[in-house]
């Protein structure tokens, strides 16, 4: 009854998913995408669920997004390390692109409102005062998202999931001085909401 | 970006824009600007500032980011994922991956002939109108109950199927919820039918070792057998519910439709989707309902297999570290089905259903046994530091093959001591050492008492009479140099004071040796080895000199004035002397007991003077007198160092 004997449970899995495949084992391709799953999966999720909106809908494209790293790989293409982060991105933006395009997603004016339902301060030990000054902190940036365009909101998101502005770029299919751009008058939303003051223009 | 050159050189009043800052901050600049941003920023407070701005808004919008992610629904249905990516690696590889083919269509109109066009034409608008009408045939939305019962359904006829054998593979992962990190792997293998219905289920470990395994009949009966555990027997299926209670033993859960409804119990409250070729089903409880949080059943959809599931579930509270998370630490816990294959009956292996005898000897050989060295080695490290004394820790071998090392001391800086004095054994794997403090039993408020020092012997404060006053205080006058003012009061209290803890001391003694007699069945001790051995014969020693001791500082205090000289009996010859070393323990433990009795109603006001010897009786003298000789006794046959009972004059020994 003995089992060949297998890749043991990751010891922790690294963020930057191409320090996983630096794996010493051979491993076969299914494993390789499941490894890839694992530690990419969360962030791909969550920039489809906050730039698009629907967190059921970004649930299934991020599935997706991964059986199609199989495929991909499985036809005998290959994808460097170091790219394989973006290249996930990619794929994922244009499912979801895909997805809108056949109106299956909600429309995504809605898509920080639906998250920012979602949410409630945690009270967890804090002062009143405190819990008032980063309820009012958390509002204002919640407003200044609203304000944001559909580029804008998903050049922030790529910006924060570490992307540089090549790779965002690249993710986007636009170039790097539009993602420049596009994320200068993002923050510049999300500050002017803030403290209601504009600085500096150029 | 061609500004900042030329700006800087020309007009020392220039100013980075906004732009230029948030570059600057997100290191998109090339070296040169940046450093020549960074020295402006060096000079220039107003830039600073608004380049803190920039970071500033960043880490609001992060913290706002991650608390949304913190709320995102926690459970996706990973199972799922692993499942269709099973079954992609699963087909054959195509040469040309779909979308080539669909993209080749194009081509094929363009190069083909009018007939051909015509026919491929054709085949697409048919296959279009029969997905239309399937569309219609099978409606996209089914409720939960109707889902799960249907796939029950089909799960019934297949387990009455006596002509069909069913194999499985499934893989159970434990994943952390909050970073999915994989805790722990099990590979399931798992059989079930043929004519005497038995299910077999084996666990492997990640590196392919068989660790657990269940046999269970048609009516719920199971043989449960887990590497270094007894096997045990289940007269009744027990309920998934229960199950829930003790998540390390989930390998047991069916994954079927069945087991999930009496999961979830209302089916109204779950939700179906569609995902695919497969169902989810997917069910949080809407109240508190004990441990699980969430549940999800991947269901196939052309045969209605359950093929996966997750759980959800709340750890058990940790009460180390209370109320320092406000969320509670969960685990997932992900069943999926790996291969599945139905075979005849009269082809399968019938020794696939007996168990292995592998694993139903496992925990004879396999796990960490604690040995009766090791618990004398224990034994002996806590009497080094006294805490063996009035049964403050107790020393056992539990079913479970392991020394369970547990207690209740008085304070933090005593478990501390007696921790560090077991620091050689406590890495050892078969040890398993619980000791608290009070504070922490209180802490923790558990129902039970905690297992307290007995601690006898504690003389009341007040200082009102003893029974013995009257001839207490004729002895000590009489004992007073002539003339001498005494206060014979103080005098009695302090005489009396002595005795009682003497004897309490002799019986604390003696209930140790009691103690260390039955902590191994006589059998054991000659299977020993020679250092623990050694350790155990000390132990016995150096209790049976203090109970020697004691009693024989309370005869020689009690002798002068209870027993006139003439009256001493004669050394208690008649008793035999006993056969082993646990008899006389027990003769010994029974003479001192004795003797406390009296002597606490006889000194102590707390005892009512009840059915004890009275002190005066020459039973009560016999019974020091025989305790004092089987402690020595005790003490030569142990190997300790001799001791002198004939000494009645002489001083006591330190």
């Amino acid at each position: 009854m003995q089992r060949k004997s297998e890749v043991p449970a990751e010891a922790s899995i690294d963020p930057r998913a191409s320090a996983l495949l630096l794996s010493p084992q051979p491993m076969d391709l299914e494993q390789k995408v499941a490894r890839v799953y694992a530690a990419l999966r969360s962030p791909v999720y969550q920039y489809l669920a906050a730039a698009f909106g629907d967190a059921a809908e970004a649930e299934d494209i991020t599935q997706e997004t991964f059986l199609r790293l199989y495929v991909y790989w499985s036809s005998g293409k290959t994808i460097a390390d170091d790219r394989l982060r973006s290249w996930v991105f990619r794929v994922a933006h244009n499912l979801a692109i895909d997805r809108k395009r056949n109106s299956k997603f909600v429309d995504e004016l809605d898509s920080e409102a639906h998250l920012a339902a979602m949410l409630e301060l945690p009270d967890s030990g804090r002062n009143p005062e405190e819990t008032l000054l980063d309820q009012e902190r958390f509002n204002s940036i919640r407003n200044g998202l609203a304000l944001l365009s559909k580029q804008e909101r998903q050049c922030l998101h790529l910006r924060a999931e570490g992307f540089r502005y090549r790779e965002i770029a690249g993710i986007l299919g636009i170039s790097s001085s539009s993602v420049a751009e596009f994320l200068r008058r993002a923050l510049r939303k999300l500050m002017r909401d803030k403290n209601a003051q504009d600085i500096c223009s150029d | 970006m061609r500004r900042i050159f030329a700006a800087t050189d020309k007009n020392p009043e220039w100013h980075p824009g906004e732009a230029d800052l948030l570059l600057y901050v997100d290191g998109e600049l090339s070296t040169r600007k940046a450093a020549l941003l960074r020295a402006h920023l060096n000079a220039c407070w107003a830039c600073r500032v608004k380049a803190e701005k920039v970071e500033a808004t960043i880490s609001a919008f992060m913290d706002y980011r991650h608390r949304v992610a913190a709320n995102l629904p926690a459970l996706p249905t990973e199972a799922a994922f692993h499942h269709r990516l099973h079954e992609l690696a699963k087909q054959p590889r195509a040469k040309h991956p779909f979308w080539t083919a669909v993209l080749a269509m194009p081509r094929i109109f363009l190069t083909q002939s009018f007939r051909a066009r015509l026919v491929y034409g054709a085949v697409i608008v048919s296959a279009l109108i029969i997905a239309i009408g399937l569309k219609f045939i099978w409606p996209s939305r089914v409720s939960a109950g109707e889902l799960l019962a249907n796939s029950s359904a089909a799960e019934e006829v297949k387990a009455n199927d006596v002509s069909l054998v069913l194999h499985r593979s499934l893989l159970l992962e434990k994943r952390r919820s909050d970073d999915r990190k994989v805790l722990d792997r099990r590979h399931i293998d798992l059989w079930r039918g043929g004519k005497n219905g038995v299910t077999a289920r084996r666990v492997y470990d990640d590196s392919g070792r068989l660790v657990a395994g269940e046999w269970s009949q048609r009516d719920g009966s199971a043989e449960i057998y887990q590497r270094g555990l007894q096997p045990r027997s289940e007269e009744h299926a027990e309920t998934v519910l229960a199950l829930l209670k003790t998540p390390e033993e989930l390998w047991r859960f069916d994954l079927s439709a069945r087991t999930f409804q009496d999961l979830i119990k209302d089916t109204a409250q779950a939700r179906v989707k569609r995902q695919g070729a497969y169902y989810i089903v997917s069910f949080a409880p809407d109240h508190d309902t004990g441990s699980l949080l969430e549940a999800v059943l991947t269901v196939r959809r052309d045969d209605l297999r359950a093929v996966g599931v997750d759980l959800l579930i709340a750890s058990p509270r940790d009460s180390h570290s209370p109320a320092t998370s406000a969320r509670p630490a969960s685990q997932i816990y992900s069943i999926v089905e790996e291969s599945f294959e139905e075979q005849p009956a009269a082809r399968a292996d019938s020794h696939v259903f007996a168990p292995d005898p592998e694993l139903v000897a496992a925990e004879l050989t396999e796990s960490p046994r604690a040995t009766a060295d090791l618990q004398i080695e224990t034994t002996y490290l806590l009497d080094q530091i006294g805490a063996t004394l009035g049964q403050q820790i107790t020393v056992v071998i539990g079913a479970d093959h392991k020394l369970h090392v547990e207690g209740v001391v008085e304070t933090e800086g005593r478990k501390a001591e007696i921790l560090s004095a077991l620091a050689p054994i406590r890495s050892n794997p078969a040890v398993n050492v619980r000791v608290m403090s009070y504070a922490e039993v209180l802490r923790r408020a558990r129902p039970g008492s905690p297992r307290t020092n007995a601690a006898p012997g504690a003389l009341p404060e007040e200082n009102t009479t003893v029974p013995a006053e009257a001839e207490l205080s004729a002895y000590l006058a009489s004992q007073a140099a002539p003339g001498q003012e005494i206060d014979l009061r103080e005098q009695v209290r302090q005489f009396s004071e002595q005795v009682v803890g003497d004897s309490s001391e002799a019986l604390r003694h003696a209930w140790v040796l009691k103690w260390l007699a039955g902590v191994l069945p006589p059998a054991e001790i000659y299977g020993l080895s020679e250092a623990a051995r050694r350790q155990y014969s000390f132990m016995m020693a150096e209790h049976a000199q203090q109970v020697g001791e004691h009693t024989r500082k309370l005869r020689l205090r009690l002798e002068p004035v209870f027993f006139a000289v003439e009256t001493s009996p004669g050394r208690p010859d008649a008793a035999e002397n006993p056969a082993t070393a646990v008899q006389a323990i027990d003769r010994l433990f029974d003479a001192v007991m004795r003797a406390d009795k009296t002597i606490q109603s006889t000194f102590s006001i707390t005892f009512g003077s009840g059915a004890s010897t009275p002190i005066k009786s020459p039973e009560f003298h016999n019974s020091l007198l025989e305790a004092e000789r089987l402690a020595c006794w005790i003490q030569s046959t142990t190997g300790g160092s001799g001791c002198n009972t004939s000494v009645v004059d002489g001083k006591v020994k330190p």
